[in-house]
């Protein structure tokens, strides 16, 4: 695999994601709450640290990026204080806080049922 | 693109980079961000490292000069830079005397599709050392004056 030509489509890629949103800026993170990403990911808020940042959890998608947080579903990651993927921003800004969801829990006696 | 225009549109990413750890991010930003890497890749699309040899010299595809040293447990090359850099301030392997790792193609070890893929390698060269009148004391680097002579 040619590593630079991969490292071009995925930021051609990311580039597709975000350039319908240029001029956009995500949400910021409240927790225990779900959220949509910039690339449709489900994700939901655990908390927020001392620096404002908040930590997150990919319950559907991910970036794809196998080694770094936030690439697949069971991963989780950190957003900043503006709701941005928090490291060097590239193809992980994809994962950064697009709109909050509201998540309907409806407790049947068999189970939990979940509607998005 | 010749090497000034490269050196150029890194000393940008560069600035770019420390301008985005200072100030509020930007989704604009980040776009203008992505587009500078990619056209900054884009000379070397085609092109595949060779792969490295302990105790060589090598280019790398931005005319860097390093000497892979050695290998770690991963089998990844340990590199060091001698001229050049990819000038990214947060990373190893932006000046001379840093040193960065390379996976067993030549490729800079990176998980994200970064400006300091630049430091893979592209050719390696081989450097004669003019000793002049010096020479070299066995006594104290064994063997190298000999192999110097051959």
């Amino acid at each position: 695999m040619n590593r630079i030509r991969e490292a071009i489509e995925t930021i051609e890629h990311t580039l597709e994601i975000l350039l319908p949103h240029q001029g956009t800026e995500p949400v910021t993170g409240q927790p225990d709450q779900f959220f949509l990403t910039y690339n449709n990911s489900l994700v939901y808020v655990i908390g927020i640290d001392s620096d404002g940042d908040s930590e997150v959890a990919v319950l559907r998608g991910g970036h794809g990026l196998r080694g770094m947080r936030g690439d697949a579903p069971g991963s989780c990651y950190y957003v900043d204080g503006q709701g941005f993927y928090k490291g060097t921003p590239g193809p992980g800004t994809v994962m950064s806080l697009r709109k909050s969801v509201r998540v309907e829990f409806d407790i049947v006696p068999n189970g939990m049922k979940l509607e998005a | 693109m010749s090497r000034a225009s490269i050196e150029e549109r890194l000393r940008s990413l560069m600035n770019e980079q420390e301008d985005d750890e200072e100030n509020e991010r930007s989704m604009s930003a980040i776009i203008d961000r992505l587009r500078s890497i990619r056209d900054a890749l884009a000379p070397f699309r085609e092109l595949i490292p060779v792969k490295p040899v302990v105790g060589s010299f090598f280019l790398t595809l931005n005319d860097s000069l390093v000497y892979v040293f050695g290998t770690d447990d991963d089998g990844d090359a340990r590199a060091l830079v001698l001229r050049g850099g990819h000038g990214v301030s947060s990373s190893s392997g932006e000046k001379p005397g840093e040193r960065y790792f390379l996976d067993s193609q030549g490729y800079f070890r990176t998980n994200s599709p970064e400006i300091e893929l630049v430091m893979s390698l592209k050719q390696q060269i081989s450097l004669r050392l003019d000793l002049g009148s010096d020479e070299l004391t066995p006594a104290t680097i064994p063997g190298l004056k000999q192999e110097l002579d051959t």
